[in-house]
């Protein structure tokens, strides 16, 4: 979240930020999927393809982009949408095994040190 | 960067400073009165200053809306430069972080609005720098991976 949120206010001019830069990840290291997830929730966008049985679906459909545009009920709606269905992301998508530095072809793991960076020695 | 708005320690700290130093930072949260007294340091040593996009508004004192946060940024830069004489490269503005993962129905939009205070102010102004901390975007999220 803190990377494409921090990705967009660059593209509008920000000059400096404060982040961990240890614990973020790259903008282009990020799944599609997830980037969708975050960009859905901090841009409060209008949510596709809601199921006619999902609880707050009149609140969902006919959303405008603008989230200004929105009423209150259906800002809290769409928030609530899109916080579901990270916690949902990642309850249900394991951890990515990275793969041990040995198991690699030395090309492969050299690109990955150079990208990645490393502590080993 | 320097993290007080203390003069005594501002001053100190600058003189131990080699290169550009940073203050951290300064508002119109309790009027012009920490602009009087830290400015002028900054002004003497060449020092930039952050300044947060907060006034003395008693409902909502750090601004939420591009409006506001550009409105302030016009303020406190007119001050800035005229009052004080400070250039506009050593002017940094916070256009502020709302967290929007907490489910706070006042913080929604907040993240949309930052990035437009963020065009509007440098549109306005484009000779200052802006800054943000970022993290507090996700404030509120389960510390994990794919989170930070």
């Amino acid at each position: 979240m803190n990377s494409i949120f921090l990705y967009y206010c660059t593209k509008a001019g920000l000059d400096l930020a404060i982040v961990n830069t240890e614990k973020l990840e790259r903008f282009a290291s990020i799944p599609a999927q997830e980037r969708e997830l975050a960009e859905n929730l901090l841009f409060s966008h209008p949510p596709k393809d809601v199921p006619a049985d999902h609880s707050n679906a009149g609140l969902l459909r006919d959303v405008p982009a603008d989230w200004r545009e929105q009423s209150k009920q259906q800002r809290a709606a769409v928030n609530q949408h899109y916080l579901a269905a990270i916690a949902e992301h990642f309850r249900t998508t394991k951890k990515k095994e990275k793969a041990r530095a040995a198991d690699v072809p030395l090309d492969e793991r050299l690109a990955n040190y150079i990208i990645e960076g490393t502590r080993d020695v | 960067m320097i993290d007080t708005t203390d003069p005594t320690a501002i001053e100190l700290a600058l003189t131990f400073c080699q290169g550009k130093a940073i203050l951290n930072s300064i508002n119109l949260e309790d009027g012009e009165e920490k602009f009087e007294r830290v400015v002028p340091i900054a002004h003497e040593f060449g020092a930039a200053v952050v300044v947060g996009c907060i006034d003395e508004d008693k409902l909502q004192a750090q601004a939420f809306t591009r409006e506001r946060k550009l409105a302030i940024a016009q303020r406190s830069y007119k001050l800035l430069t005229e009052k004080y004489g400070l250039g506009p490269e050593d002017i940094i503005f916070d256009p502020l972080v709302f967290p929007c993962a907490t489910g706070d129905e006042n913080y929604i939009g907040g993240a949309v609005e930052t990035m437009e205070g963020i065009r509007l102010i440098k549109q306005a102004l484009p000779d200052v720098r802006t800054i943000l901390g970022i993290s507090n975007v996700s404030f509120g999220c389960r510390r994990g991976r794919g989170k930070s």
